[in-house]
């Protein structure tokens, strides 16, 4: 936990409740989030952790608490303002346009970028992901769903976000994908990037990860480095599937 | 993939050989096609944007035939005493007002969206709500036209000029060749801003999914703005063509046309405006040619069963596959 400084925080989440209409999902959720690192939050489904990312995200507004990134309060900030100050988010499901090519996804990721800066980012995330330079005229409604997953992650790359909000990356999809996936996934974290990611493949995903969160009914039950959570038995049984 | 269906085939033929038989009515068809393609388009894009049923869309076509009349008196009273457009019955400064009217209603729709619509989407008001709301202005707008200039029908000021003679007993009004010219130029643009600029983009990937819009860095509430503009025109275009077409302008003309415009919507698929286009094609082109075998005031029974016909065979209708609307 060498990094869990005050310098190092990128993203703070303080005391948010948070729900949809009179339904309050989560409640006073305390979260950092540190430069370079993955932080996984698990929990059992409908526990609120989507409904964390989202309200982070401006989706949903939080009811009580408020939300740092690089030490400015960005609760009040319309959702489309906090792409432009580094944070990007790819939500659980419908995380790509289908009625658009893969191009115009792609273009429409970069949607405030001037024609240069463009160019120059869809070629950075052309590198990343190389599968996806053939298919860019190709209708992203006909994707596979690991392609699906590709997209939206370059998509949200797009912007050159400096942290990344990724829900549940993995649903779905085949065990050699998910692996792929998670490769990217610790990739972005050598690019300098803080992922905070939502999973339900939870072993897998904090293998990968520097720290994990645990949330259980709306709450925060847990925080620590990601390797003593997966040696925790009493989590291990709880939310690890034993 | 559209004319998968067997049945859908038949319908298709039957038109064709019943288009045959009577040319005249299916190119009357075509041209009245593509005015109701033109007011279905924008129908169809603030719903596949904003998610509701806009009433007063109709109204708004209303308005601006009265707003172009009403310029045309105020700015050029003699109107009526100079030279019309060539074969055409309209006058040059028709043409004039129009683009100026056409702008103002944009703006006006911009402006009911400030007043009304944005503050209900805050709300987080349903789509039927905001659809009751539409038709609330729907209404109020009627009895403004009614209040302002009466309820006794007007007209542009137009000089009668002869029908074009064409082979197989075709007879075109002249001016309904050249609304339906614009209408296929405003269409063909429509489309072009749509699916190949920036902002068009931005529109369709707004309709498919606004919150990963918003994520994605796109001011949606700003899209939503230039939305109703692109309504507010394509409705004032469409209403100005109808008025000019049919030599009319009533108070309930709008609203009568909502029939035939929500039911282009629905056949071509809710929310996509090619769809619209194509169903405004076809409502236009299978009411005109019900004329030739029964009494044209039956022609929205005909509108509804076309809309019967598609909805059981293709429920979300010719082009609303899922995930594919704009």
């Amino acid at each position: 936990m060498d990094k869990m400084n005050e310098e190092n925080i990128v993203l703070r989440a303080n005391n948010i409740s948070a729900g949809y209409g009179e339904q309050i999902i989560i409640r006073n959720i305390n979260l950092n989030l540190y430069e370079s690192s993955i932080k996984t939050i698990i929990g059992p489904n409908g526990c609120g952790k989507s409904t964390f990312l989202k309200s982070i995200s401006g989706i949903i507004n939080p009811v009580e608490g408020n939300i740092d990134i690089f030490g400015e309060d960005v609760t009040e900030l319309n959702t489309f303002e906090l792409s432009k100050i580094g944070l990007g988010y790819v939500p659980q499901s419908e995380n790509i346009f289908p009625s658009l090519s893969v191009e115009d996804n792609l273009k429409m990721g970069g949607y405030i970028l001037n024609s240069e800066e463009y160019k120059n980012n869809l070629e950075k995330v052309l590198e990343m992901f190389p599968d996806l330079r053939d298919k860019l005229s190709d209708s992203s409604s006909n994707l596979s769903g690991g392609q699906r997953q590709m997209l939206a992650l370059s998509r949200a790359l797009m912007l050159d976000p400096k942290i990344i909000m990724l829900d549940e990356p993995t649903a779905g999809l085949s065990p050699i994908i998910v692996d792929e996936v998670l490769e990217n996934i610790i990739s972005l974290k050598k690019s300098r990037l803080s992922v905070l990611l939502v999973e339900q493949n939870a072993r897998k995903a904090l293998s990968v990860s520097d720290y994990g969160v645990v949330f259980s009914f709306g709450e925060k039950v847990m925080e620590d480095d990601a390797y003593k959570i997966l040696s925790d038995k009493q989590i291990s049984k709880l939310y690890l599937g034993g | 993939m559209i004319f998968e269906n067997k049945t859908i085939v038949v319908l298709f033929w039957i038109i064709l050989i019943l288009s045959i038989l009577k040319p005249w009515l299916f190119v009357n068809g075509v041209l009245i096609g593509s005015l109701y393609a033109l007011g279905s388009i924008g129908l169809s894009l603030i719903y596949g944007n904003l998610k509701f049923a806009n009433m007063a869309h109709g109204d708004f076509m209303t308005l601006s035939s009265y707003i172009a009349l009403a310029l045309l008196l105020f700015f050029f009273p003699n109107s009526d005493q100079s030279a019309s457009v060539g074969p055409f019955t309209f006058k040059y400064e028709l043409l004039v007002v129009i683009p100026f009217t056409v702008i103002f209603i944009g703006f006006l729709a911009v402006l009911f969206d400030k007043l009304i619509y944005k503050k209900l989407r805050d709300f987080g008001a349903a789509p039927a709500a905001i659809a009751l709301t539409s038709l609330g202005l729907a209404v109020g707008l009627r009895g403004l036209i009614q209040f302002i200039w009466g309820t006794d029908s007007r007209s542009f000021p137009r000089e009668s000029k002869l029908f074009w003679d064409l082979p197989f007993k075709i007879k075109i009004p002249p001016d309904m060749f050249f609304c339906a010219i614009v209408a296929f130029i405003i269409a063909l643009a429509f489309y072009f801003v749509l699916f190949k600029t920036k902002l068009g983009k931005a529109i369709r990937a707004t309709s498919d999914n606004p919150d990963l819009a918003r994520v994605t860095g796109i001011n949606t509430e700003r899209i939503i703005l230039y939305i109703w503009f692109i309504g507010g025109i394509l409705a004032a275009t469409s209403g100005i063509l109808i008025s000019m077409q049919q030599a009319i302008i009533t108070p309930v003309m709008g609203w009568k046309i909502l029939i035939p415009l929500f039911a282009a919507v629905i056949v071509g698929g809710i929310g996509n405006p090619i769809g619209a286009l194509m169903g405004g094609l076809l409502i236009g082109i299978t009411g005109e040619i019900a004329t030739g075998w029964i009494n044209p005031s039956y022609k929205p029974a005909v509108y509804f069963l076309v809309l019967l016909i598609v909805l059981l065979l293709r429920p979300n209708g010719i082009l609303g596959l899922k995930g594919r609307q704009f």
